[in-house]
C-alpha cells in the first residue's frame, strides 16, 4: 500500500497526491494488490449546474411564451382595431429586443467578451429599429451608435482589466472600477453630445464627475495596493484607540 | 396502519427548521452508507426497498406545504434507487411533487441513504439502512439465518406507534427556564468550494488503539475525538497565527434516545455545545480532556437536556411563531438560524457510535461510512462512525484547504496508530 511520506497516512494506489498535504505519493507496482485500485467514489459530477441549467432553460421557455404571446397580441390589435401604428410598432420591437437582452442575461452565451459584443449588436438593432420606425434616421447614427461603441469599449476595457489584475479583493476591485468605467463613460458622453450639438468640444459636469471619481478609484487601489510600510504604520500611529 | 386513518404528519420539533434553511450549499442532508464486499445488485436492491419501505411508513412520505408549516404526506409511490453520480449530500428537491425526503444510491458495493434532517435523525436512518441491508440479503440468499435485535426491524414486524411520536413534545416540561444563550464563535478563515461541491477525507482507523488511549484519560471515545479536534484547531490557530476574535466552540449532538425511553424513528436529539476560548492561552492536551470529560458529564444530564428541548418547544408552541405565514418563514429562519446556531459554533462532531449487525450478515459489509450535512456557516464538519474492529472519520468539507484534516489526522499517526485516508477529492 502507498504512504504519504509526510503524514504517514496510507493512500489507495489511484490517488497521486497525498489528500491532506498533496504531496506526491511514490509509485508502487500496482500489480501486487489489484483490489485496492478500485473506485470508491464515483467520479463526482456537480448537480448544482444541473439544476441550475434546468430551472433556467424552464423559466427562459416560460419568459419566450409570454414574449411571444405579447407580439402576437399587439399584432391583433394592429390588424383588428384602429390604433396608433407607431405605438405599436415601438412595442413590438421593444418586446422583441427584451427577449435578447433576456437571453444574454441568463448567459447562454458562455464568454463575456461576447457576450458583451452581443449586447452592444441587440442595442445598436433596437435603437435603430425605433430610429427607424417613422422611416426616418434621426438621432441613430449622430448619438446612439456613438454611444453604444463607446459603452461597449468601456465594458471591454472593465472586463480585460478584470481578468488580468492580481487585485482580487471584491470590495476594492468592483467600486474601483465602476469609477473609472463611470468617469471615462461620461467624459466621453458629454465629448459625443457637446460635439452634435455644438460641433464644439467644452468639457463641464463630466470634468467634475471624472475626477471626483478617479480620485475614489486611485486612493482605493493605492491604498489597497502600494500604500507604504512607513504610511501605514503612520495611520496606524495616527488613528489608533 | 396509521395512514389509514390519517395521511398526514406534521414535521418533529427540530425538524420543522430544516426545509425552510435549505439552500444549494445548506442542503440539511447527511448521508450513511454501507460498503459490502460484492458488487451492489440493483434489480435486488430496489425489490429489498419496496418491501422494507412498508415497513417504515413515516418515510414513505412527501413533503407539502401548508399555510402555516410544511407536513408530509404519505403517499403511494416507492422510492426508486439511483446510481451515484454526483457529490455526497448534495441538496434535493423534496419540496418537489412525488419527491422523497431521501434517496437510495448505489455504486460499485457500496449502498447509501442520503436523508433530509427535517425527517429523522442519525438513529433513525441506522436502523433503515440496516433493516435494508438485511433484506436485501434476505433476498440475495433465502436461506439467510437472521436472529432479532440490532436495532434492525423485519418488513413482516408490526409497526409500533410510539416511532412515529414527536418525543420533543413528549419530553417537554413547560416550567422551566432557558438554557443559557450561546455568543458568536470562531470560524475556519477558508474560501468556500463552488456551489454543488463537498468534499470528504474519511480516515479509516483501527478501533483498538484509540480505546485503548481514551480508556487510559477514563475517557468515552467521542470525548477523546473531540478534545483530539480541539487541539487540532488550537495548533491550527497558533502555527498559522490566526487572529482570534470568539472562542472554539463545537456543537455536538447527543442521541436523546439514551437518556429517555422513546423509540422515535424521527429527530430526536440535542446539540451540546463545549467551547473553549484560546486567547486565554495555550491548552495542554490533558486540560482539554479534563475540561471535556467535566463539561459532558455536567451536560449530558436529563436535567440539563430538558432545558435544550423546553426552548426548542417553547418557541415551536408560541402562537405568534405558529401564526406567521410559511411563505414568511422561509424567509426569516435561514437568517435567524444562521444568528441562533451556525454562527455560534465553529464546527460539529456527530458520532453514530459502534454498529452491530447479525452474524450471518456481518461479514458481508465491509464498512459503515457516515458523512455529515454540508453548512456555509460551519464548513467543516466531522462524523464518526464505527464497525467491527475500524473507526471511520469522515470530515465533510466546503473547503479546498485540507489544513485541518491534515493536523487531526498526522496527530493520531504521532499516537502510532495506522490511518488509512480515502477521499473524493480529484
Amino acid at each position: 500500500m502507498p504512504y504519504c511520506p509526510k503524514c504517514g497516512v496510507e493512500i489507495d494506489y489511484t490517488i497521486k497526491n497525498c489528500p491532506l498535504c498533496t504531496f506526491p505519493i511514490p509509485k508502487i507496482d500496482e500489480d501486487t494488490n489489484p483490489i485496492s485500485t478500485e473506485n470508491k467514489f464515483p467520479h463526482p459530477e456537480n448537480i448544482y449546474y444541473e439544476e441550475l441549467l434546468k430551472m433556467k432553460n424552464q423559466a427562459f421557455f416560460a419568459i419566450s411564451i409570454l414574449i411571444f404571446s405579447a407580439v402576437l397580441v399587439l399584432m391583433t390589435i394592429i390588424s383588428i382595431f384602429k390604433v396608433s401604428q407607431l405605438a405599436i410598432t415601438y412595442s413590438i420591437i421593444s418586446v422583441i429586443s427584451a427577449w435578447f437582452y433576456i437571453f444574454l442575461f441568463f448567459g447562454y452565451i458562455r464568454s463575456k467578451y461576447y457576450s458583451i459584443l452581443a449586447l452592444g449588436f441587440v442595442t445598436t438593432c433596437l435603437t435603430y429599429g425605433l430610429d427607424n420606425v417613422d422611416k426616418e434616421i434621426t438621432w441613430f447614427y449622430s448619438y446612439a451608435l456613438h454611444i453604444i461603441v463607446l459603452s461597449v469599449l468601456i465594458l471591454l476595457l472593465l472586463l480585460y482589466l478584470y481578468n488580468r489584475s492580481k487585485l482580487k479583493n471584491q470590495f476594492v476591485f468592483i467600486p474601483a472600477h465602476l469609477c473609472i468605467g463611470i468617469s471615462l463613460f461620461s467624459a466621453a458622453l458629454e465629448c459625443i453630445l457637446d460635439f452634435q450639438a455644438n460641433r464644439a468640444i467644452q468639457l463641464s459636469w463630466s470634468l467634475i464627475v471624472f475626477i471626483v471619481l478617479m480620485s475614489i478609484a486611485l486612493i482605493l487601489i493605492g491604498l489597497y495596493y502600494k500604500l507604504p510600510d512607513r504610511m501605514k504604520e503612520k495611520i496606524k500611529r495616527t488613528l489608533h484607540i | 396502519m396509521r395512514q389509514h386513518s390519517k395521511n398526514w404528519y406534521k414535521l418533529d420539533n427540530a425538524g420543522k427548521l430544516y426545509p425552510s434553511i435549505t439552500s444549494t450549499r445548506v442542503s440539511t442532508v447527511f448521508r450513511v452508507s454501507a460498503t459490502l464486499y460484492d458488487e451492489v445488485n440493483p434489480t435486488l436492491l430496489q425489490t429489498a426497498l419496496n418491501n422494507i419501505i412498508e415497513r417504515f411508513p413515516y418515510y414513505k412520505v412527501n413533503l407539502k406545504r401548508g399555510l402555516f408549516w410544511y407536513y408530509f404526506e404519505y403517499t403511494g409511490n416507492c422510492p426508486v434507487i439511483e446510481k451515484e453520480t454526483f457529490y455526497p449530500c448534495m441538496f434535493m428537491y423534496y419540496k418537489r411533487k412525488k419527491s422523497f425526503p431521501f434517496r437510495v444510491l448505489y455504486y460499485n458495493k457500496k449502498i447509501s441513504i442520503e436523508i433530509s434532517h427535517s425527517i429523522t435523525d442519525g438513529t433513525g436512518v441506522v436502523i433503515f439502512l440496516k433493516s435494508l441491508l438485511l433484506e436485501y440479503f434476505r433476498l440475495l440468499n433465502n436461506n439467510l439465518c437472521l436472529e432479532k435485535d440490532h436495532g434492525i426491524f423485519f418488513s413482516h414486524d408490526p409497526i409500533d406507534q410510539e416511532e412515529t411520536e414527536d418525543a420533543f413534545h413528549k419530553y417537554y416540561q413547560k416550567h422551566i427556564p432557558d438554557p443559557p444563550k450561546l455568543k458568536k464563535a470562531f470560524h475556519f478563515p477558508f474560501k468556500l468550494n463552488a456551489k454543488g461541491e463537498y468534499n470528504i477525507i474519511t480516515g479509516i482507523i483501527p478501533i483498538e488503539p484509540l480505546l485503548a488511549a481514551a480508556k487510559k484519560h477514563h475517557v468515552s471515545l467521542t470525548q477523546y475525538l473531540l478534545a483530539l479536534y480541539f487541539d487540532t484547531i488550537q495548533e491550527y490557530i497558533h502555527s498559522n497565527k490566526v487572529k482570534l476574535r470568539h472562542p472554539v466552540v463545537m456543537n455536538v449532538p447527543v442521541n436523546l434516545r439514551n437518556l429517555y425511553p422513546s423509540k422515535t424513528m424521527r429527530n430526536f436529539f440535542i446539540s451540546i455545545t463545549p467551547q473553549i476560548d484560546f486567547r486565554l492561552g495555550t491548552y495542554s492536551f490533558d486540560e482539554i480532556l479534563d475540561y471535556i470529560k467535566c463539561y459532558m458529564k455536567m451536560s449530558i444530564t436529563r436535567k440539563n437536556i430538558s432545558r435544550y428541548i423546553h426552548k426548542n418547544v417553547k418557541n415551536e408552541k408560541s402562537l405568534f411563531v405558529r401564526l406567521i405565514p410559511l411563505f414568511i418563514k422561509n424567509l426569516l429562519l435561514p437568517v435567524l438560524y444562521n444568528k441562533y446556531a451556525e454562527r455560534n459554533f465553529t464546527s460539529s462532531i456527530s458520532n453514530l457510535g459502534q454498529i452491530t449487525m447479525p452474524k450471518s450478515i456481518e461479514n458481508k459489509i465491509e464498512r459503515f461510512e457516515f458523512y455529515p450535512p454540508p453548512s456555509r456557516g460551519n464548513i467543516i464538519k466531522l462524523g464518526v462512525v464505527s464497525y467491527k474492529d475500524k473507526i471511520y472519520i469522515s470530515f465533510g468539507s466546503l473547503t479546498k484547504t485540507t489544513e485541518i484534516e491534515k493536523i487531526f489526522f498526522r496527530k493520531i499517526r504521532r499516537m502510532n496508530i495506522p490511518v488509512k485516508i480515502e477521499t473524493n477529492r480529484e
